[in-house]
């Protein structure tokens, strides 16, 4: 009697079970945890990106929506092609017109080895670039970008020359963010595929238990069980599953961009020089295997609620 | 608090299993139910503890026109009914005391009240050292005691039991009928589906007869016996 007692303590212990149906230890749950293992690392991947994406289309649009270019261009329409003295002249005055402006911040006038060193890439090291007139180049520096304060400056460079340049960046900064967005709804669509196959692959995997574990499941029916008693079980199951494969597949996820950040601030420091995530975003990409985990329930509870009403 | 009205059941296309089926149980009614080998004893049963609807014909328990429940409510009527059934369908991968405790889980009877119920029953029907052992790993008698207190442990209104001392030793059998019969007087509606000829007589209970799909009510042998006797 005294062993039995023992022996029921222990049995108690470690048999504590939920699930009054086999489904945990039937075959499938293997390949189900992986399926959303490598669906969360493509997840964590796609969302990182795009995170990354965002904070980076961010800050140039930031460090730039406040800069307008002007150019002095070297040729004029009425005088023909200026010279050096010439230009430098006008630049150094349209400087001085500037910094008075109330709208402006700072300004930077490029000296003319400045401007060589921009237009190198384009004709070439070895050109003798002393000859070749320039064009002078300020860069501007608003204290907010305002349509009047731009049109002021462009009325109060007009007297120096007719052919004043103003570049806003606007259209270059517009191309980058329609850029940024196109690529943001690609990976929105990886994503809402990556969510569909996790719906689909746990709506399968559910359904295959449902019908391995038939018999059982008649049971509890024929004992009263409801059917949220039984789907219960599956929406566990499904939980902890998609929980154990997730949370692999994000660690592995959070790797694969650990050891990108690493390569990328070794080598590729000019191509991605703003790959770095906030705090809050990376608290997200955490979350992502608890999602998937919820998700994972949410079908399973939806399949079984609806395979049940086949049955007595 | 049963009642059958010219119920009929057919598998499929088959030919009907049973016709015109016509009976009532009062609460507190203990039948055996009789009938040779595919008269269509489990059948009955299964219409009896709602694992089947019938394809034709009136059947109500508690009060209550079975066509006119709702999944949930069949869920509760379930509840009431306690099943031993003929292949004891107990699940493999749960212990004794799993199985028997699974209506009360069901019911989300907690887990203190539970453990004391069901370690006692299974105690009572002499499985006490078998508590956490897996059907699997026992005899068939065994396993029709367990489904038998599996049936019991919620002290159901009605309960049915197909064959269920038929893998049981006399002694067995006759101890398990004792638990029938008290449970019959505090209240339990009982069938019991039964082969068992020397059973049926020791016990005075009316028979619900099945012969070729159809069932007859017959008052215990014995009680007409006493009621000859009286004539004379
Ligand atoms: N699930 C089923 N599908 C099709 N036919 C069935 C099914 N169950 C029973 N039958 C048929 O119904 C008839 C009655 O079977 P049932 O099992 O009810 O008989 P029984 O009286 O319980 O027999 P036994 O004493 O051998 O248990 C038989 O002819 C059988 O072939
Ligand atoms: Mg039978």
């Amino acid at each position: 009697m005294k062993l039995y007692k023992k022996e029921a303590f222990i049995g108690r212990a470690k048999q504590r079970r939920f699930f009054d149906l086999g489904i945990h230890n039937s075959s499938g749950s293997g390949f189900l945890a992986l399926l959303i293992g490598l669906m969360t690392f493509l997840a964590v991947l796609a969302l990182a990106t795009s995170f990354a994406l965002s904070a980076m289309a961010e800050r140039w649009s930031h460090s730039l929506s406040n800069q307008i270019t002007i150019e002095i261009p070297a040729t004029n329409t009425s005088k023909g092609i200026l010279s050096t003295e010439d230009i430098d002249n006008i630049t150094t005055k349209a400087g001085k017109i500037l910094s008075r402006n109330n709208g402006v911040e700072s300004v930077e006038i490029k000296t003319r080895k400045e401007v060589e060193k921009l237009v190198e890439p384009w004709l070439g090291e070895d050109l003798d670039l002393r000859n070749v007139p320039l064009p002078g180049l300020i860069t501007v520096t608003l204290k907010e970008t305002d349509e009047h304060v731009i049109t002021g400056i462009r009325n109060s460079l007009k007297p120096l020359s007719g052919s004043i340049r103003i570049d806003t960046h606007e259209s270059w900064l517009s191309d980058l963010l329609s850029f940024t967005s196109a690529l943001q709804l690609a990976i929105f669509l990886i994503g809402s595929v990556i969510g569909a196959t996790t719906i689909i692959a746990v709506a399968g995997g559910v359904r295959s238990k449902l019908s391995i574990h038939y018999e059982e499941v008649e049971i509890l029916h024929l004992m009263g069980a409801f059917d949220t008693y039984i789907a219960k079980q599956f929406q566990v199951y499904a939980f902890l599953i998609a929980l154990k494969g997730s949370v692999i597949g994000a660690f592995s996820a959070a790797a694969v961009l650990f050891l990108t950040a690493l390569l990328s601030n070794d080598i590729a420091v000019t191509l991605l020089p703003d790959f770095e995530l906030s705090t809050t975003h990376m608290v997200f990409l955490c979350l992502i295997p608890l999602m998937a985990a919820i998700l994972a329930a949410i079908a399973a509870r939806k399949t079984v609620m609806k395979d049940l009403l086949n049955m007595v | 608090m049963i009642l059958f009205e010219h119920v009929g059941l057919r598998y499929g296309i088959g030919p009907e299993v049973l016709s015109d089926i016509h009976f009532t149980l009062e609460p507190g009614s203990f039948h055996f139910l009789t009938g040779e080998s595919g008269a269509g004893k489990t059948s009955l049963m299964r219409l009896l503890y709602l694992g089947k609807r019938p394809t034709r014909g009136l059947i109500s328990m508690f009060g209550e026109n079975i066509n006119s429940l709702n999944r949930n409510q069949m869920a509760l009527m379930r509840q009431k009914i306690g099943v031993v059934f003929q292949d004891f369908r107990l699940i493999d991968h749960l212990s004794a005391f799993d199985n028997v405790a699974l209506p009360l889980r069901i019911k989300g009877i907690n887990e203190k009240d539970i453990r004391v119920n069901v370690e006692e029953l299974l105690e009572w029907v002499g499985l006490g050292d078998h508590i956490r052992a897996l059907p699997s790993t026992m005899s068939g008698g065994q396993q029709q005691r367990i489904a038998i207190a599996r049936a019991v442990i919620t002290k159901p209104k009605l309960l049915l039991a197909d064959e269920p001392t038929g893998n049981l030793d006399e002694n067995i059998g006759l101890r398990l009928m004792n638990l029938f019969e008290q449970l019959n007087k505090m209240g339990t509606t009982i069938v019991i589906a039964t082969h068992d000829m020397h059973m049926i007589e020791q016990f005075n209970h009316p028979r619900l007869a099945l012969d070729g799909g159809k069932l007859e009510v017959k008052e215990p042998s014995s009680w007409i016996k006493r009621k000859i006797e009286n004539v004379f």
